[in-house]
């Protein structure tokens, strides 16, 4: 009997290739640690998943089976040449279904240049390939340790569209301010935005198009405040991503522009035993002349999520969270969308129970179990559910993770 | 709840007690002031004290900032010490970079320290550090086995700071206050 679906592994030689490079990359930096200079360090992890999805598929190409195409292996370094100014990067390969394909990729590359530094605040610019800090987890969402399970909260952190809001290239001024009891950290970026990949396209103009996006001058900033090191966090997000599409000589619709403006609200309360965390974004979308692509010139989503983690030990968490998205605020349910374009309405949202335990076993080491139960089907990802015909309406998966760090 | 959430670092646990009670929302909220309310309710009723330490208060030993012996610094804020051990000060006020030493997440020393130096739980540090580590913002602090090594790693390394209690000092490091 055939229980894991390990030909697509097969079929793709370049990213198991890839995985093996960086898992050797991996132990011979862990290896040969000591013997680098005191201002240079190296970290890294690599993680396979098991995904077993019912209904629909998610990150696998064939229903009840499980399937192994979930594999996330990153390693970066840093040096500091001079004690005000770092250089950091870190390269990435992800695999997920048909979603991504486990080409090496860099991650982020920047050079931070600590203008001032005293006990009380920072000043500091940060120039490169950066990580957009929108919410409390993009900027690290590839690496499970920072995840509260295997999954994060696919309303707000997508993974069927992920280039444009996981990095960009461009400038970051962040500003620390310490006081006994309260922090608060401020991020500004001005960048250019990564949509180059037919997933954004497909995402942004539901389908693939003749023409390219292009990328425009985008805006980014984050306030975080903490109480007391963090036992309470709020934070607020502000993205505002502008971005051409150019027909070429491809098609005959011509030219239009999209500006994307994303809005997260985060709140997070942390306990010894417990935490609670709740996001909400409302996500903006104007398209100028694009009506021969899309059936509106405006759309606004929301999202919104509430996760409760439970710490029974220091070693074991217990994860239950409720996550919901609607793709047009005015249409929770999707009925005019459906009206209008004959896709079902359940394509324009999505309800997920998720239920998740994981176990950190020691330092290095980090095991995640977790099962969701969805209604909807917003971010199913289109590219592991060619046939749109298929998609179901209720549907679930159980998705298993090891997860290897060192520092 | 002027009490509960108080600024200043209590007598008791400074002292090296350990207060392992999980009682009201507000002592999660602010529990490095526990001792404060514990003291509070000393002068209200010592028999109320004596009750609240059997069931609660078990005596560690204690942990004290180390630094390296060219460090001139008189003492620490609680925030500059968070600032350091959460990797976000990196340089010492003369311009020295900052190496900061922890012992591995599951030794009984580290738990100690976090909660009662720094105030906040193991595993917000740990989250803290991950988030930064992994998005190229700071770099990771050196993980350690055993105070032997971090009190040997803290005498070598200039502008290095660790943790070690206090039987662990000999002349080879420094002892910093924390205000």
């Amino acid at each position: 009997m055939k229980v894991f679906e390990c030909c697509r592994w097969n079929r793709t030689p370049p990213y198991r290739a890839s995985v093996m490079a960086m898992v050797w990359v991996t132990w011979a930096t862990q290896v040969y640690s000591n013997a680098l200079p005191a201002n240079v360090q190296f970290q890294g992890f690599a993680s396979q998943g098991i995904v077993y999805s019912r209904v629909n598929r998610f990150f696998t190409d064939a229903v009840d089976k499980a399937g192994l195409d979930f594999t996330e292996v990153g390693i970066n370094g840093s040096m500091l040449p001079h004690p005000s100014m770092r250089i950091a990067a870190q390269i990435l390969a992800r695999r997920a279904g048909e979603t991504d394909d486990g080409h090496i990729r860099l991650d982020y590359g920047l050079l931070d240049f600590r203008l001032r530094s005293v006990d009380r605040y920072d000043l500091g610019i940060r120039v490169g390939r950066l990580k957009n800090p929108l919410g409390l987890y993009n900027e690290t969402r590839d690496m499970a340790f920072t995840r509260p399970c295997v999954l994060l909260p696919q309303s707000i952190y997508f993974d069927r569209v992920r280039d444009i809001a996981l990095s960009g290239d461009g400038l970051h001024v962040y500003s620390n301010h310490r006081w006994a009891h309260n922090n608060i950290y401020v991020q500004l970026g001005a960048i250019l935005p990564r949509v180059g990949g037919t997933t954004t396209e497909s995402a942004l103009l539901m389908g693939n198009r003749p023409g390219k996006l292009q990328r425009e001058l985008t805006y980014l900033g984050r306030i975080i405040y903490e109480y007391n090191g963090g036992r309470v966090r709020v934070a607020y997000s502000d993205f505002l991503v502008n971005t051409g599409y150019r027909e070429g000589s491809g098609g005959s619709n011509g030219d239009g522009d999209i500006r994307f403006n994303p809005k997260i609200l985060s709140l997070q309360f942390n306990a010894e035993t417990f935490s609670m965390t709740a996001e909400y974004a409302r996500r903006n979308f104007k398209f100028h002349a694009l009506e021969n692509y899309l059936p509106f010139d405006e759309v606004t989503g929301e999202s919104f999520y509430l996760q409760s983690t439970f710490r029974p030990t220091a070693a074991v968490e217990l994860m239950l969270r409720y996550d919901v998205v609607h793709q047009d605020g005015d249409d929770k349910n999707g009925k005019q969308f459906q009206a209008l374009t004959g896709i079902p309405g359940y394509f324009r949202y999505a309800k997920d129970w998720t239920l998740g335990g994981r176990w950190l076993s020691s330092q290095n080491w980090l095991i995640s179990l977790e099962q969701h139960w969805v209604e909807g089907t917003a971010w199913l990802p289109p590219q592991d559910n060619p046939n749109i015909n298929a998609i179901k309406k209720n549907w679930g998966m159980t998705l298993f993770t090891v997860t290897y760090r060192f520092f | 709840m002027s009490l509960i959430l108080g600024n200043k670092t209590p007598l008791l646990e400074r002292d090296g007690f350990q207060c392992n009670a999980s009682c009201f929302f507000f002592t999660y909220l602010s529990k490095p002031s526990f001792g404060l309310m514990t003291q509070t309710v000393a002068m209200v009723s010592p028999k109320y004290l004596a009750i609240l330490l059997l069931l609660n208060v078990s005596i560690i030993h204690a942990q004290h900032l180390a630094v390296h012996k060219s460090n001139k610094l008189q003492s620490l804020s609680i925030s500059t010490v968070r600032a350091i051990f959460s990797m976000r000060l990196q340089k010492w006020p003369d311009g020295t970079p900052i190496k900061v030493f922890v012992l591995q997440g599951s030794a009984p020393g580290h738990k100690q320290f976090c909660k009662r130096i720094l105030g906040i739980f193991p595993y917000q540090l740990q989250q803290a550090w991950d988030r930064l580590v992994f998005s190229g913002k700071a770099p990771a602090p050196v993980f350690l086995n055993s105070e032997e090594d971090m009190r040997k790693r803290i005498a070598q390394t200039p502008g290095s700071i660790g943790y070690l209690t206090k039987e662990q000092f000999d002349e080879s490091v420094r002892m910093l206050p924390v205000e």
